[in-house]
């Protein structure tokens, strides 16, 4: 209202000045908004969520640590703190220890690590969502070990929880994307939908890629490859019932250590991958060969 | 004079008036609908120097507290692999790297092996795979485990002499043992959960209590002062 009245005011005096005055130019119409674009075609899968059985139960939900989780580490990419999961999706774990610190990141390509089971698409996602949409291929990333699961995890509280870390590729497409080895080693095993790359070098790191497409491997039992080396391409393989579209990443190693009764123990454990994968991934955007 | 200057400030006032007008409307109309985000870029906020990347210490391997030479000594009188039912899967390895191993490898007997078995070594370490009906098998040995430190407690309740543990991956079963001061391991992977090997504890029990032969390379008989 403000702004018309000088105009209005012009105008009358444009007016006093001749029976012609031109018209002022008309204002052009706001542009109607562009329809939104059509979803990207990707392979239609079915969300198989959890990488569990659908009629096993979940065991009971233990509280979150008392500690709170750490701040992310800074000169970084956007991501939050290790043990900063999806609240109310399990206890994580409270670890700031980066148990292979030379780690080549395990994807050829950009990635996003969040859970694949509570994000949207997820078993535990929000209804109507869809394992493609945006935010699940966006920025920060959010670790998701000890995400509550029924398989066994001794450092998870109660002994049970998610085992690795849930990465999506570049884009929600499967069969495209190349994950590499994490270090130089052997691929020791491939199972149905699992290849485990033993590092060569003490202390024998196991990785282990989840959910690849098993028909095109790059790699065979045997197979001796450098840190980098292309081992098989990102996809949804989860025997019978497809997963999600995601690399199911996980570190092991034999451990010696305590249980929480004080007994001595010796096992082989299920080690927190994220602060590993966080520095490989500063690496890899800073430029950093693997080798 | 004066009204053609009048006239010329009109047109002035009027033109400028008309712009500003026109960004109003511009600013007081809804904003298109958004459209899909471009994809998020994976750029670093601030690129991290590479002096600060390399400030990250490895985790700390146990010291070797020794393994029981005379333990295994012991139990190779009567359960040496090679005079045993496990020689039939010692037999399927690769010479070089029982011999390159420098730990006791600890063998299992089984009927129903296939011929087709492979052993890795590195050194302090090794791992055996083979394949199952309807499962592959895969068998490891540690003589150099990460330290933990003892405020991270693990929750696990070690059975027996041995402290086996036995542990539900996702897609199958892995027991941990020690003996002679060495981590033993066994994988079972199958190709569906309900698969027999791996629906319960039962095939990985008993294939764990098979693990009755025992062999000694040249690197681990140097180790063990042998020779």
């Amino acid at each position: 209202m403000r702004m018309r009245a000088p105009f209005l005011f012009a105008l009358a005096l444009l007016a006093a000045c001749g029976p012609t005055t031109p018209a002022p130019p008309p204002v052009p119409p706001t542009p109607a908004p562009a329809p939104a674009p059509a979803a990207p075609a990707v392979d239609p899968v079915n969300d198989g969520g959890a990488e569990q059985l659908p009629e096993e139960a979940l065991p009971p939900a233990t509280p979150a640590p008392a500690t709170p989780p750490a701040a992310p580490t800074a000169a970084s990419f956007d991501h939050l703190g290790p043990s900063d999961l999806i609240p109310g999706s399990g206890p994580g774990y409270t670890d700031r220890t980066v148990w292979s610190p030379t780690m080549c990141f395990p994807l050829e390509d950009a990635a996003f690590a969040n859970s694949q089971v509570w994000n949207k698409g997820g078993s535990k996602g929000p209804a109507g969502t869809w394992q493609c949409d945006q935010p699940n291929y966006s920025l920060p990333w959010r670790d998701n070990f000890c995400e509550s699961r029924s398989n066994s995890n001794a450092l998870c509280p109660g002994g049970s929880g998610h085992q690795g870390q849930d990465i999506r590729a570049k884009t929600c497409k499967k069969n495209t994307y190349w994950t590499v080895a994490a270090e130089a080693g052997t691929i020791t095993n491939i199972g149905s939908y699992s290849v485990t790359l033993t590092g060569a070098a003490p202390p024998h790191l196991q990785y282990r890629y989840l959910h690849l497409q098993m028909d095109d491997l790059a790699v065979t039992e045997g197979s001796v490859v450098q840190a980098g080396a292309r081992i098989g391409k990102v996809s949804n393989t989860f025997g019978s019932t497809p997963t999600t579209i995601h690399l199911h990443f996980e570190i092991r190693a034999g451990v010696a250590g305590v249980t929480s009764t004080g007994q001595p123990i010796n096992s082989l454990a299920f080690l927190p991958p994220y602060l590993s994968l966080v520095k490989a991934y500063d690496r890899k955007l800073a430029g950093t060969p693997c080798s | 004079m004066r009204r053609l200057a009048a006239c010329a400030t009109a047109a002035t006032l009027t033109a400028l008036s008309a712009s500003a007008q026109t960004q109003t409307q511009a600013q007081t109309t809804a904003p298109p609908q958004q459209t899909a985000p471009p994809p998020a870029s994976a750029t670093a906020v601030q690129r991290p120097q590479l002096q600060n990347l390399q400030r990250v210490a490895p985790p700390r391997v146990a010291p070797v507290r020794g393994i029981d030479w005379k333990a295994v000594q012991a139990f190779q009188r009567t359960n040496d692999a090679r005079q045993s039912p496990a020689s039939r899967i010692l037999n399927a390895l690769k010479p070089e790297a029982v011999d390159a191993t420098s730990i006791p490898i600890l063998l299992p007997e089984i009927a129903a092996l296939r011929d087709n078995v492979r052993i890795y070594s590195f050194g302090e370490y090794y791992s055996i795979s083979f394949e199952l009906p309807q499962a592959r098998v895969s068998l490891t040995g540690n003589g150099r485990p990460i330290a933990f430190a003892a405020k991270s407690r693990l929750t696990a309740a070690p059975e027996g002499d041995t402290g086996l543990t036995l542990q539900r991956t996702v897609d199958g079963r892995v027991a941990s043992w020690t003996r002679f001061g060495v981590l033993y391991t066994a994988e079972v992977t199958c190709d569906f959960p309900a698969a027999p090997a791996c629906r319960d504890d039962g095939f990985l029990r008993d294939l764990v209590q098979r693990h009755q032969g025992v062999v000694l390379g040249r690197a681990a008989r140097k180790a063990a002062g042998f020779e």
